[in-house]
């Protein structure tokens, strides 16, 4: 029994579910549902739609270097029956669900830090921003001071933090010359 | 037509939706077209022989829309009109490939909270 991958979303394609595409240079599409498939006829890129596993990988979101993909291979020799191996392979496939399960929070866990302190200093940004929007100009004369603490609240975090949106380096075009 | 372009909605009694998405009807995909202008290929490309069923023999052809052209004023038209110049860009990169698909990742199988004090027990013992 062999479980493929499917070419869009990255999943998993057991035996007997999916459809599979022979390109006419005899490359092998393989997709595990009609939705992945479809996708492919309409030439969509597996890279820029949001729900894929090769999205997910380019956008920093799995875990992608660790070591127990590197048992995930493809073996075209096949292999005699021995009773101990079974078995051993069976308990190692365990152990190495365990310890991948693991490594995926501690990513996880990594990948989100400082998430929740981000979103509330957007929000508070977004206060100081529209204070005009939730109160009269009269009442905002009372406020100036709790409005001056909000705006100190936000510029510590922002030297904690970092800025919120930290500008793109712009590439230069290359020129004719080059 | 690999790609629909044109009014109507997406079924099938439409027929140039219909047609553009049998896999029949497939042109090169961009991957392929990567693989085209690859030093060793692309001066294949660039200088083909002459083919008489071919518009204006084959000579006229653009490698990154992988099109044959009836003469220069309309490759002119063609190389600063949009779609052209989409493909140009979307070629900067190399495309996904299958090769890129089977890397192994994580399948997002999730352990069970039966298994999770299995997890607990075994990082233990292990420790």
């Amino acid at each position: 029994m062999r479980l493929e991958k499917c070419y869009f979303c990255g999943g998993t394609v057991y035996p007997g579910h999916g459809i599979m595409f022979v390109r006419n240079d005899s490359k092998i599409f393989r997709f595990c549902r009609s939705k992945c498939h479809t996708h492919f006829k309409m030439k969509h890129n597996p890279r820029k739609t949001k729900w894929t596993k090769a999205f997910r990988k380019l956008a920093g979101k799995e875990m992608t270097v660790d070591k127990t993909f590197d048992f995930e291979k493809k073996r075209n020799r096949p292999v005699k029956y021995d009773r101990d191996l079974v078995s051993a392979t069976i308990k190692v496939m365990k152990r190495l669900d365990v310890i991948r399960e693991r490594r995926k929070r501690a990513f996880y866990k990594n990948r989100m830090q400082g998430v929740r302190a981000r979103e509330k200093m957007m929000q508070l940004k977004e206060i100081d921003q529209h204070i005009d929007i939730i109160r009269a100009p009269s009442a905002l004369l009372k406020m100036k001071a709790k409005i001056l603490e909000n705006k100190n609240k936000i510029q510590s975090m922002e030297t904690e933090l970092g800025p919120l949106n930290p500008k793109p380096i712009k590439k230069s075009k290359p020129t004719a010359s080059e | 037509m690999a790609r629909f372009i044109g009014s109507g909605g997406r079924h099938a009694k439409n027929k140039s939706y219909y047609r553009a998405t049998k896999t029949a009807n497939r042109k090169k995909d961009i991957d392929q077209i990567w693989d085209d202008m690859q030093p060793g290929k692309i001066e294949k490309l660039q200088k083909q022989e002459i083919d008489v069923d071919k518009p204006a023999m084959g000579q006229i052809y653009c490698i990154p829309c992988a099109k044959y052209f009836v003469s220069q004023a309309a490759m002119d038209t063609h190389s600063s009109s949009k779609p052209h110049k989409k493909r140009v860009k979307s070629l900067l990169v190399k495309p996904y490939s299958v090769e890129d698909s089977v890397i192994p990742i994580d399948n997002g199988k999730r352990l069970r909270p039966k298994d999770d004090t299995e997890m607990a027990t075994a990082t233990t013992s292990s420790a």
